[in-house]
């Protein structure tokens, strides 16, 4: 459970990013995070994470104070992926890879390569674990970025726009695997543009905006509100309009056709 | 990504001087350091004259004292080394235990300092006072052909980027659990491979990239033609002149006692 | 008739690491002022084709090309890109990676320089792009405050003064958020209708490829394997999906519908959508 309480955010020498934001996520809620650059979302996200601590304000992760919880620590509890997978690959293996984070936080040797073996398998990277991860193709390149975050078996995961870069195909996989670890019991907070990915699979959407919460509520109720996103400045996908002008529960193909088929049934 | 390199936008005298004086400077004080470079109290006045171009440049003398003191580890290692070459030499000033320092090996390591420091502070007066696009007309102006200038100020370009690559990767290997600070000099060696690694990966693709662009726009088909062309003024004369003075001055007095 | 503005034929090609064709036996040809989008996963082959097309494979990216590609009556595999001066222009992914300078004056006047154009023509292009896409605003800002979007949009106008008569664009907006998107496809948009630019582009933003383009290529492991209007290629919502596209919504609302037994067309564009499902 991640608390925020009045959160204010200021780089070094900038503006203040986040400008008092409070918020709650409960476990096991599937979050998509959307905005426009330089809303403050990737602030947002690793202020969740730790990684940043506020200016006012607090994080509570599970009862923690992100300010005083040593890194350690945090990185049990929630996770956060990069957006550029290429930013933290270096090792010879991949099996080198995804221990390194392990081999820091000093997890007993025994330990790590069972760790790295249910990581990999979690996101579906086939390959040995001496494969080099200099060969994979951008889109392995991301999956190996999840597995090394997922080796902590954190309990929440905060995944920064995972499908800038990826085909439809490859996206909808990323989701479903993102679906199947929410179903797991993790808690799973996305950043992405794709509002129609975010209406498939997540159960909330928050929307930032100049470093505060624009709206926070069920992703159908949201994506379904297509003069609020007009004027905010998105631009509503087909099924957004469609389900907006049907008044169908959510901006999805099925749940846009059931609400027609019964239309046209009952006429 | 850009082609600004260390160019800072400021409307200072430096700024204001013609590309290619400010070229023929910077090789001057390279000059002057060569000659001085035994004998560092006749460097002192270079030095004077490249902080005060850095202050003038936009940079600061604030920026320019930091880079002093952080190059004092730097200057501390020569001192030691040339002390020790010259510790035959000249009137005693130090001696604790193996280190013998004389005057004149003191004044050699301050004059290899400076062998390094002023042209080092000179070209990044130069860089930051310069657009790139001048700095590529100047050079195919004394007579560097077009690809070279280009390739010149392309390496220039990816200087920033490589270092914003650098704070990105460090954040994302501590956020890993990587610790800087941990162990003796070989293990800290070892720390920075997960930032060298994903950095040169950075820089390789970042090459590529900026190829792409510039092939697309053309760069290096055709002698290139600048829409502005600075104007070699009286300032510029007077400057140029002014640098003759100075630095073959120093030149020529260190190199007379030589 | 109408003429040609980009032909290929047979055309294979790849990069100097590749073990096999990246592109086999590829045919294509878009009309003058036609907007053509090229779909399909990563790995397809779209990037490479438009290299080829630019004259960039292999005289800048090092590898290999065979058959027949003519751009505006230019023969490409002859002349390579350098032959394209003024012909192709070509933007490309990363916003980032594309705004070179610290002054957009000197990004817009960066191409017709290297050109070698005498200094008025280059004032005079300059000019021209600056009114043409509306950059008035731009001009003292340094180009690595704007946003991604602003970047694309200058990354546009870098190339078009080199008046070319073929725009090819590589995913432009893939790496931009709803309201960059917007600003890059309205421009888009916008050359193609007022100034009558053939356009070229790799997109995979298909709700909005319906609305503008002329004809759709799905490409799959280095060839085209659709190829059509909008409505004639997804409408064919397995297809599509089976080689890795994501169809309009308001298709898989169709599809869906036919799954329960109701007989509908499948609407592609918004508009056919509000017809077909009577709204």
């Amino acid at each position: 459970m991640i608390k925020l309480e009045g959160v204010r955010f200021r780089y070094p020498n900038g503006p203040e990013a986040i400008k008092g934001v409070t918020l709650s996520v409960e476990d096991g809620e599937f979050v998509g995070v959307i905005g426009h650059s330089g809303a403050g979302k990737t602030t947002l996200a690793k202020l969740i994470a730790g990684l940043l601590k506020p200016s006012g304000g607090r994080v509570l992760v599970d009862g923690m104070d992100t300010r005083v919880t040593p890194a350690s620590v945090l990185a049990r509890k929630v996770g956060y992926v990069f957006q550029n997978p290429e930013t933290m690959l270096f090792s010879a293996t991949l099996l080198d890879e995804v221990a390194f984070a392990l081999r820091n936080f000093g997890y007993p040797p025994a330990e790590i390569e069972g760790r790295v073996r249910a990581a990999l398998e979690k996101v579906d990277l086939q390959k040995p674990l001496n494969a080099s991860p200099h060969v994979l193709s951008f889109g392995e390149k991301r999956r190996l970025a999840i597995a090394c975050i997922l080796a902590m078996d954190p309990s929440v995961v905060v995944l920064d726009e995972p499908t800038t870069g990826l085909d439809y195909a490859r996206c909808l996989s990323l989701f479903n695997t993102l679906s199947k670890l929410n179903k797991e019991g993790k808690t799973v907070i996305v950043i992405t543009h794709d509002t129609d990915l975010l209406a498939r699979f997540a159960n909330r959407v928050i929307v930032v905006e100049e470093g505060v919460i624009a709206r926070d509520g069920p992703a159908g109720e949201v994506l379904s509100d297509i003069d609020f996103l007009r004027a905010h400045g998105f631009t509503p996908t087909q099924l957004q309009v469609l389900a907006s002008k049907l008044k169908a529960p959510a901006p999805t193909a099925s749940a846009v056709s059931e609400t027609l088929a019964r239309a046209w049934r009952l006429s | 990504m850009s082609l600004g390199g260390l160019y800072v936008e400021r409307k200072t005298l430096f700024h204001k001087l013609d590309p290619r004086a400010k070229i023929v400077w910077a090789l001057l004080v390279l000059v002057a350091s060569v000659t001085t470079q035994f004998d560092g109290l006749k460097a002192l006045p270079v030095f004077a004259s490249t902080l005060a171009a850095l202050s003038l440049s936009g940079l600061g003398a604030g920026l320019a004292l930091l880079i002093v003191v952080n190059a004092s580890a730097f200057l501390a290692a020569v001192t030691l080394i040339w002390a020790g070459v010259y510790s035959s030499q000249g009137v005693l000033l130090l001696a604790l235990g193996p280190l013998r320092l004389t005057d004149v090996g003191l004044k050699v390591a301050f004059g290899k300092f400076f062998l390094i420091m002023n042209p080092v502070l000179a070209f990044a007066a130069l860089f930051a006072s310069t657009r790139p696009y001048h700095l590529m007309w100047a050079l195919e102006k004394l007579g560097a052909p077009s690809k070279v200038a280009l390739t010149f100020t392309l390496a220039l370009n990816l200087l920033p980027s490589t270092v914003k690559a650098v704070r990105e990767v460090t954040e994302a290997q501590v956020a890993r659990g990587l610790a800087l600070d941990r162990g003796g000099v070989v293990q800290r060696l070892r720390n920075y491979a997960p930032i060298i690694v994903p950095m040169i990966a950075r820089l390789l693709s970042d090459v590529w990239d900026l190829s792409m662009v510039l092939a697309s726009r053309y760069a290096g088909y055709a002698r290139r033609t600048y829409v502005f062309e600075p104007r070699w003024s009286v300032r510029d004369t007077a400057f140029t002149l002014l640098s003759l003075l100075l630095y073959g001055g120093v030149a020529a007095w260190s190199l007379a006692l030589w | 008739m109408e003429s040609s503005s980009v032909v290929v034929k047979d055309l294979y090609a790849k990069y100097a690491v590749s073990e096999s064709w990246v592109l086999k036996s590829v045919n294509l040809a878009v009309g003058k002022a036609r907007m053509l989008v090229l779909m399909g996963p990563s790995g397809c082959g779209k990037s490479t084709l438009l290299y080829a097309i630019a004259g960039l494979l292999p005289w800048v990216v090092p590898g290999e090309i065979k058959g027949e590609v003519v751009v505006e009556g230019v023969d490409v595999t002859r002349s390579g890109y350098r032959g394209l001066a003024g012909v192709v222009g070509i933007v490309y992914q990363n916003p980032e990676m594309q705004v070179v300078t610290r002054s957009v004056y000197e990004e817009l006047a960066m191409a017709p320089e290297n050109l070698g154009l005498p200094k008025e023509e280059v004032l005079r292009r300059v000019e021209w792009v600056v009114e043409a896409l509306d950059l008035g605003r731009y001009l003292d800002r340094d180009p690595q405050s704007l946003s991604g979007g602003e970047k694309q949009l200058i990354a546009i106008a870098s190339v078009l003064t080199m008046r070319p008569r073929v725009l090819l664009l590589d995913e432009p907006t893939s790496m931009l958020d709803h309201k960059g998107t917007r600003l890059v496809l309205e421009t888009v948009e916008q050359l193609k209708r007022e100034h009558g630019l053939t356009i070229i582009a790799a997109e995979h933003r298909v709700e909005w490829a319906v609305e503008v383009a002329d004809a759709v290529a799905v490409m799959s492991d280095g060839s085209i394997v659709m190829e059509g209007s909008p409505e004639e290629v997804f409408s064919r919502v397995e297809d599509v999906e089976r080689y890795g596209v994501r169809p309009p919504g308001a298709a898989e609302v169709a599809y869906e519908l036919r799954k329960r037994g109701f007989e509908v067309r499948v609407p592609v564009r918004l508009k056919a959508a509000h017809e077909v499902f009577k709204l």
